[in-house]
């Protein structure tokens, strides 16, 4: 028997058509709002929570407000950016519910080294990461603690600006910046850990 | 390329200041701005961030999607 969500996505692989479809409460738009949107949008709620299962807690209540309220999209901008701008959201409110992360005060030894091998193969502007140093920066950020990841997540991957970032979270914009420094300074560490070991296994 | 390879001990110093949080903003800010090493390092984590931004995202785990794709139906029904 076919799941209600085993369905041919090209019925809705217009935008415009999609948006109507919502709007009529279809279901199988609904469907294809997901499909097509939710592995970039999963990522994002991975980054911010730092759990995959808190990441699908906040995909599906995403989702599910972004079906409630359609209506109320003005398609100001593309449905995709309507829908990353509510899992943002989403996922900052379950932060900020979460207790207070312990930050830390000062960095080990080791925290602001700049290794040689990153600079050798990353030079602004010219490399390509590598998946597996991709994968290792992902992990890093990961690792790092919630109030960190989110100050670079929202200023470093996403944009924002420090006012924005700041009241997204918040916080003073001083609180952002320093944040923002010391994880900037954890993923160098991070980093410089991982080539360290490549360099000496080569 | 010349660059230094040791610690930025001076930012260490000064992230580990008890201060209030917007005196130690503007240390920060301030040794940032003066200090070439950190800022050829916030420079090089700018551009991996935007390759990491750019970087297509990996698939979603079908059984994320299922478990998904079932409870947005259940939720709507």
């Amino acid at each position: 028997m076919q799941k209600p969500w085993e369905i041919d996505l090209t019925i809705y692989a217009d935008e415009a058509e999609l948006l109507a479809g919502l709007r009529r409460r279809d279901r199988m738009a609904c469907t294809c709002l997901l499909k097509r949107y939710a592995p970039a949008l999963y990522r994002l709620a991975l980054r911010l929570t730092g759990e995959p299962d808190e990441a699908e807690d906040v995909l599906q209540e995403a989702f599910i407000r972004a079906c409630d309220s359609v209506a109320e999209f003005e398609g100001r901008s593309g449905l995709g950016t309507w829908l990353h701008r509510i899992v943002l959201t989403t996922a900052l409110m379950r932060l900020r519910r979460r207790q207070p992360a312990q930050v830390p005060m000062a960095m080990d030894a080791e925290a602001a080294h700049l290794p040689q091998a990153l600079i050798d193969r990353h030079e602004p502007g010219q490399a390509v990461l590598s998946d597996e140093l991709r994968d290792q920066i992902e992990r890093a950020l990961l690792a790092l603690p919630d109030a960190l990841r989110a100050a670079f997540v929202l200023r470093d991957l996403e944009g924002l600006s420090t006012r924005e970032a700041a009241d997204a979270l918040g916080i003073s914009e001083a609180a952002l910046k320093v944040r923002l420094h010391r994880a900037r300074l954890a993923l160098r560490q991070a980093l410089t850990l991982y080539l360290g070991l490549q360099e000496h296994r080569a | 390329m010349t660059i230094s390879h040791t610690i930025c001990e001076q930012l260490r110093i000064v992230l580990a200041q008890p201060l209030p949080e917007a005196a130690l903003a503007k240390l920060i800010g301030e040794h940032v701005a003066t200090c070439s090493t950190c800022r050829r390092a916030d420079a090089l984590l700018q551009s991996l961030a935007s390759d990491l931004q750019e970087a297509p995202p990996a698939a979603l785990p079908p059984e994320v999607e299922t478990r998904l794709l079932s409870r947005l139906c259940s939720a709507e029904h």
